[in-house]
């Protein structure tokens, strides 16, 4: 495979138009994460108690990329919560306490604190349970990072899809496409930005070509086609990302101009 | 004698009293007064009785489309003004202003003007002011009409077409607004055109401040994004304390300082989708259009807006505003510039409200209402009117009511009833007979509608033969000034408007006639021509339109013939002489130069280029307005674009295909389809386009990729438009809009056409889409779907046809798909790329899965179809892209805003096409669909070489040095477009790259360019039809125009230049300049200060004594090649210094140093002198400019030769009299020089 030919793979346009902010901090800066929506479906009246437990849902959701809302559907038995992204239903729960979990886990944390650190992205690595084929893939992976000049700045972690700490992590990120739940290889998400995650990489697609398109592509100059057309899924998280830490992209680029993108 | 003038004066006071509104009470502008508050402190009687009814036809507003004419209403409807029992009222479509008695209604007097007078007129002590397409201010004295004063406010007497007619090139539409006997106007609505707006002293006409130059401001355009394009006057002008607010078209006013002229404020960004010609204020606030009748209203201080939807067109009456609507509101301004609601009533003012006395006359779809307002008590309706046509305009003045109704009449109410209500209207004469001389031009020129110039009007019978016979639009240049009043009187009385007929009357000289308008030309009077006078016959020549304008002698004998003979003897490419019949030269085949563009990306080619060499800056306008944007398909949708051949230019709507004439922008025809409208669905517009709410400032129609992935349906050829429609080719005459024949495949399967293009005699169709779905597998889509559809873009076989008979010749088909972008033919071989489209392939790759057999770049013979080779490596991109001169084709994607997920520009390949070898292979981004320019390739700001693959490079214009090529393009979808000498896209406003200077990205500003390519060079004329529907930004204006290279015009670039602080070797500072630009010796010029885009940071160090900043239009300047040098200046320097290297030891060298100048204040001989000094020695002693000069607003170069200097170069300019002033100064380096 020639390495030229190995370019198309981009996920999303790397051009060199107007923008000299490059693709990771230009989209943590000012591209807002996609709402997901958290609606109540009941029958119409609705307990003092169901209120005052809306009225916190409303405030927990100002702090999180979802917009919460009750809809009345005469057809429901017991009223419940949905959760949606587009027109993607994720999960149904039965009450405000377990929606309250779906925002927050320790690796969501860890990669918001990662991404307001000033990273150029945090690499999740969805571990299939296969550990030959776990190991094959993060071999690769570390491989690719420590001969990287931004390994410093990329954050790898891994995650079993099994874990259920992390399952409401592991149902998001399988959403990121429509057959990834189907699909028993580990991936390797690209998250950047405000908690946005590339479509992965996936089984003999975790190649050293590939994850160096994938960080050639967040250290390239930003565009209108990435603006217009921004790559990737957001994914579901508790973040106050008005504060970001001045991207280190720049404190390697300003220092190693051949690195940049020409 | 005492006690009888006393008693005089008692009645004279008594009969002033006793009527209902005091003979002060004029109504003398619009809306009353300087503040159009629609409000005077005259009573009218509580009982009106209508006493008269005038009609007049409907208007005809000068804009074509909805949303236009919602926000510039200024020539919608009649607008009267009252003074000294005479109303006032301008005709848009006869040229004229008509005084009418306002007891009667009979007319007075009338009086013509040289262009449509589409803005409300103004009186005062006396005398009627108004401006006229035609460029002039006129002042009219009221009692008879005759002309007191006449000022041009345009800075030529130039014509072009504008909405329709033949106009000034600077039409003035400054809606004038007079105080304290100063009038404040304005001529010019394109800034690219240069504006100029003044104050004129009301009695003379003498002009008391004159802006010129602000229009080449740089600054943000809607979307954020900055072009040299500054306010555009177009609309009533209002004042408000101090300040003149200048109508900005269709965006919020701009305000300029009454008194000195400067400009204060123009928040054209800033104010966002909203605006409009209609401003009210007081001294506080100002009231400005948003949509339908609804305003915002602003801090007259700021311009910053304090209230959206503030209520409908308001009246002011100090800070009581009570706004009109289907019922009255009354509010409240407050000290801190917030309303309260007062109270509201039930009145319908939805046409108009104005207040006289203490009562408010609403009028509306019922009639007319009047409501009495006293203090304390509750607003009564006193008075009403029922009319059975809505009422759209309301005037107050001397004890009469004058209402304008939507159907043209003029009605007027007194206090007294009268026995019979006076019904006025005349009846047209109509035309009488024409002569046989007329039907013989007619029956044999051929040429029966378009633009007809006839030298010398007094064949009547020609005339009236000409109206009646065609449609043409005539245009009569008549020499005698008598005989032009004469022939408007009578087409007048005949009712035929001046659309149809018009004149122009230039004694002495020939007219300054836009070139290739006239479809035929008729010289019908010898005085006209001299056969000896070469330039005239060019000139004449010039006028006529390509592609078979027609020039008729209509008089006989030898001068006739002396005439044809020095023609031919003018050896003008493309004349031929019909001697048969009528003898006549025709103007044959296309400008020489011009090159046609077909197919989406300018030929089967795609290169992506014009060959046009006609197109280049400088650039003014040819024709604007005159056609819609309602047959063109909405702007985010990206459908194709226009395709122009033969002086046709070929454009498509949601259900229409329509022709426009290249140099005019007439319609020729349009047909529509709903086959088309149901092919277009989902794919140049869908559910987010609302066709019925054009006003609404909602998202309409979200973007779509369009023809950026699915390619054209359409092909324009010089025979036909080739059209697909569902699963057929429609074959559409391009010269009348007749379906002539209809092909299909010929085979049973064709469900849709795919992919269309056409070479030679050859048609080539894709039968049927291939279908991705399957591949992507995404049954759920996340992603924006529009974006993911795949299935639009290749087609599952070719078929090529003869495209004159139907005849299928061959066909082939696809292993995965041809790529519509990469299906191109050059020298008989066909092109293509036959696999998955990129987005998809990536997918695969990024999940380690191999791609699908059958990937391939084919070439075949394209009359046999036989496979001339086939290549399986190296197969990558969607575009191909074929240079015939170099036989090179060109493997790439098509990345561009709006397309498809996956189409990154990061590889090119070049093939010899005859050898089938490599070329070069390149790791290069890009983003634009490549075009090939001859030798070079040329992305979204950066270019290649197109036999190497390397970048461009060229040399540094201030240190000669190497440096890469790049420019800069600001906010705009849509691709890059090339023609010879140009690049032409939307960047915030129409941009261009000069390919022939170093200068960087120009502004054409003033009009909103396409959201889909529009902006494309072909036959002569960079043309740029409206392809903004749906659209709500405030640009200045909203239209189609054309554009065609105008050497004397200005325009300005913004270099993005970056000094690297190596020795300067030349250099321009023009001082107080809008913008940069390169002279003809290439030496580049920069602004100074630097005030647009980024400095080049060359250091500039200068020190002054109050220092002012004057700029002019170049236009102004009388200079043989550098007017735009000297039309601006700083005035008070005392010293200034360069900075020209970095490096303070490098060792002198020799500088040529030339110092532009030009009396701009228009000071006299010894008013200003100064010494000039460089470098510490004295160049000159008492330098007068207009010594040197000879005058005013001439340019002076002073050079002095031998300069020494180092790291610096320092001029001095001391004073001997007056204030120093300084152009421009131009450092050579002498060495370079010598070179």
């Amino acid at each position: 495979m020639k390495p030229v030919y190995l370019k198309t793979l981009l996920i999303a346009a790397i051009i060199s138009m107007a923008c000299t902010t490059k693709v990771s901090e230009w989209v943590l800066l000012n591209s807002f994460a996609d709402k997901y929506r958290l609606v109540y479906y009941h029958k119409g009246d609705q307990a003092t108690e169901v209120v005052t437990q809306h009225k916190e849902l409303e405030r927990w959701s100002e702090t999180t990329n979802i917009v919460f809302k009750s809809e009345v559907k005469q057809a429901v038995s017991d009223p419940y919560y949905a959760l949606y992204y587009g027109n993607r239903l994720f999960g149904e729960y039965d009450d405000s306490s377990s929606v309250k979990s779906i925002n927050t886990s320790p690796v969501r944390d860890k990669v918001v604190e990662e991404l307001l650190a000033g990273k150029l992205c945090v690499m999740l690595y969805l571990k299939s349970g296969n550990s030959e084929k776990d190991n094959q893939g993060l071999q690769v992976i570390k491989k690719s990072l420590d001969s990287s000049p931004f390994s410093e700045i990329i954050t790898l972690i891994e995650i079993d899809r099994g874990s259920t700490t992390e399952k409401h992590l592991v149902s998001l990120l399988l959403n990121v496409e429509s057959d990834l739940k189907e699909i028993d290889e580990p991936m390797l998400f690209g998250v950047f930005g405000r908690f946005r995650a590339l479509e992965p990489l996936l089984g003999r697609g975790i190649t050293e070509d590939n994850i160096k398109l994938l960080i050639d592509f967040l250290t390239a100059d930003c565009s209108c086609l990435i603006k217009d057309n921004l790559p990737g899924v957001s994914i579901l998280c508790k973040a106050d990302w008005e504060r970001p830490s001045p991207a280190l992209v720049n404190v390697i680029l300003d220092a190693n101009p051949s690195l940049l993108h020409r | 004698m005492k006690l009888k003038i006393f008693i005089f004066l008692w009645i004279i006071f008594f009969l002033n009293s006793y009527h209902p509104l005091k003979a002060g009470n004029d109504w003398p502008m619009w809306r009353y007064d300087k503040n159009r508050s629609a409000s005077t402190s005259g009573k009218l009687a509580d009982e009106l009785y209508l006493q008269w009814q005038a009609k007049f036809s409907v208007r005809i507003p000068v804009w074509d489309d909805p949303l236009n004419r919602n926000l510039m209403q200024f020539d919608r409807i009649l607008e009267p003004v009252v003074a000294d029992n005479k109303i006032f009222v301008g005709f848009n479509d006869q040229d004229k202003v008509v005084a009418m008695d306002i007891n009667t209604g009979k007319e007075i007097w009338h009086f013509y003007a040289d262009g449509p007078v589409r803005l409300p007129l103004t009186i005062y002590n006396g005398k009627i002011v108004f401006t006229g397409d035609d460029g002039y201010c006129y002042c009219l004295n009221t009692s008879d009409g005759s002309i007191i004063w006449k000022r041009f406010l345009a800075p030529a007497e130039n014509k072009l077409l504008g909405n329709k007619r033949l106009i000034s090139m600077w039409p003035a539409r400054g809606g004038i607004v007079l105080e304290d006997d100063i009038i404040y106007t304005a001529a010019s609505i394109f800034p690219l055109m240069g504006t100029f707006i003044y104050a004129l002293d009301a009695e003379t006409g003498d002009i008391i401040w004159k802006n010129e130059g602000t229009g080449s401001n740089y600054i943000l355009q809607p979307h954020n994004s900055p072009a040299f394009a500054d306010v555009a006057p177009q609309g009533t002008f209002t004042i408000s304390g101090d300040k003149l607010l200048v109508a900005g078209g269709r965006s919020v006013p701009a305000a300029f300082d009454k008194k000195s002229g400067e400009k204060i404020y123009y928040r054209l960004a800033a104010s966002g989708k909203t605006g409009g010609a209609f401003t009210c204020a007081n001294d506080k606030v100002f009231f400005n259009h948003h949509r339908w009748r609804e305003t915002w209203m602003y801090d007259a201080e700021t311009g910053e807006r304090l209230t959206k939807d503030a209520g409908e067109y308001p009246v002011i009456d100090g800070n009581n505003i009570y706004f009109s609507g289907n019922k009255i509101r009354a509010s409240r301004l407050n000290d801190d510039k917030t309303l309260d609601s007062l109270w509201s009533i039930n009145a319908d003012a939805s046409g108009d409200l104005i207040k006289a006395g203490d009562c408010l006359y609403a009028g509306g779809r019922e009639g007319i209402t009047a409501v009495r307002i006293t203090p304390g008590k509750v607003p009564e309706v006193i008075w009403s009117f029922d009319s059975d046509v809505k009422i759209e305009r309301l005037v107050a003045a001397n004890g009469k009511l004058i209402a304008v109704t939507e159907n043209g009449d003029i009605m007027t109410f007194g206090d007294t009833p009268v026995q019979e209500i006076t019904r006025l209207g005349k009846d047209k004469t109509g035309l009488k007979r024409g002569s046989s001389k007329a039907r013989k031009i007619i029956r044999q020129s051929g040429v029966s509608e378009g633009y007809c110039l006839v030298f010398g009007g007094e064949d009547t019978k020609l005339l009236n033969g000409l109206l009646s016979g065609t449609d043409l639009n005539i245009i009569v240049y008549e020499k005698d000034k008598g005989r032009v009043n004469s022939l408007r009187e009578y087409y007048d009385e005949a009712g035929i408007i001046a659309e149809r007929i018009s004149f122009l009357q230039y004694k002495d000289q020939f007219p300054a006639l836009p070139k290739y308008i006239s479809n035929l030309t008729i010289i019908n009077d010898p005085f006209y021509i001299n056969y000896n006078d070469d330039d005239l016959l060019e000139q004449i020549y010039e006028i006529t339109r390509p592609y078979g304008g027609k020039i008729v002698l209509g008089f006989r004998g030898s001068e006739r013939d002396r005439i044809i003979e020095n023609f031919i003897a003018l050896n003008i490419q493309g004349v031929t002489v019909r001697e048969s019949g009528l003898p006549m030269l025709i103007k044959e085949g296309s400008l020489p130069g011009a090159s046609p563009w077909t197919h989406n990306y300018g030929d089967i080619a795609n290169t992506v280029k014009s060959d046009d060499k006609l197109v280049k800056a400088p650039l003014g306008i040819l024709w604007f307005g005159g056609n819609s944007n309602l047959d063109v398909l909405p702007r985010h949708g990206h459908g194709p674009g226009e395709q122009v051949i033969d002086g046709r230019l070929i454009i498509q709507g949601v259900d229409c295909i329509s022709a426009r004439d290249v140099y005019t922008g007439r319609v020729l025809w349009k047909r529509e389809s709903e086959q088309l409208k149901e092919d277009n669905w989902l794919v140049f517009y869908d559910e987010t386009y609302d066709e019925e709410n054009p006003l609404d400032p909602k998202y309409n129609q979200v973007h779509l990729p369009g023809a950026n992935a699915r390619g054209t349906n359409f092909i324009a050829t010089k025979e036909f438009v080739y059209l697909i429609e569902g699963n057929k080719c429609s074959l559409i005459d391009i010269t009348n809009g007749e379906t002539v024949k209809v092909f299909d495949t010929g085979s049973d399967n064709t469900k849709e056409l795919g992919y269309i293009g056409v070479y030679e005699d050859l048609l080539i169709l894709g039968n049927n889409f291939s279908e991705f779905t399957g591949l992507e597998n995404d049954s759920i889509r996340i992603k924006n779907p529009k974006f993911t559809n795949y299935d639009l873009t290749a087609s599952r076989e070719l078929i090529v046809l003869d495209r004159f008979t139907g005849k299928r010749l061959w066909s082939t088909n696809a292993n995965h798909g041809f790529l519509h972008n990469s299906v191109i033919a050059g020298d008989d071989v066909l092109y293509c790329l036959d696999k998955l489209p990129q987005y998809l392939e990536t997918k695969l790759r990024r999940r380690g899965e191999p791609l699908p057999e059958g990937s391939r770049l084919v070439y075949l013979d394209i009359r046999t179809g036989e496979k001339l080779y086939e290549k399986t490596d190296d197969i990558f991109g969607t575009w191909l892209g074929y240079s015939s001169e170099h036989k090179l084709l060109l493997q790439a994607t098509r990345p561009s805003r709006d397309m498809l997920n996956g189409e990154e520009g990061n590889r090119m390949i070049a093939y010899n096409a005859v050898t089938k070898e490599k070329i070069w292979d390149k790791a290069v981004k890009y983003g634009n669909p490549p075009i090939i320019h001859n030798d070079k390739i040329y992305t979204s700001g950066e270019g290649f070489h197109l036999l190497t693959g390397e970048p461009l490079t060229e040399r540094d214009p201030v240190t000669g040095e190497d440096l890469k090529w790049s420019y800069k393009r600001e906010y705009g979808c849509g691709y890059v477009a090339a023609s010879e000498y140009l690049l032409t896209f939307r960047s915030a406003s129409a941009g261009f790259i000069n390919l022939e200077a170093f200068e960087g990205t120009g502004s054409l500003g003033g009009w909103k360019p396409g959201c889909s390519t529009n902006l494309i060079v072909a036959d002569g004329v960079l043309n740029s039809p409206d392809y903004t529907r749906t659209c709500q930004c405030a640009y200045q204006n909203q239209t189609s125009l054309a554009l065609i290279n105008m050497p004397w015009m200005s325009y300005w670039t913004n270099s993005n230049y970056k000094w690297n602080g190596n020795p300067v070797k030349q250099l321009g500072l023009n001082f107080n300049a809008p913008g940069d630009r390169s002279s003809d010796d290439n030496v580049l010029w920069f602004e100074f200060p630097y005030v647009s885009g980024a400095p080049p940071e060359i250091p500039v160090t200068i020190d002054t004594i109050d220092i002012l900043k004057i700029r002019k239009e170049p236009f102004s300047i009388i200079s043989e090649n550098t007017p735009w040098i000297s039309s601006s200046a700083l005035v008070g320097i005392k010293n200034f210094e360069i900075g020209l290297a970095d490096d303070n030891n490098i060792p002198e060298s020799s500088y040529t140093v030339r110092l532009y100048f030009s009396e701009l204040e228009d000071k006299k001989q010894g008013e200003r002198m100064f010494d000039i000094k460089i470098q510490g020695e004295i160049v000159a002693e008492e330098f007068d400019i207009v010594k040197e000069a000879g005058k005013p607003d001439k340019e002076i170069v002073k050079s002095f030769h031998g300069i020494k200097a180092g790291s610096s170069i320092k001029v001095e300019l001391i004073p001997r009299a007056g204030k120093t002033l300084i152009c421009g100064i131009e450092l050579v380096q002498e060495n370079l020089s010598q070179k």
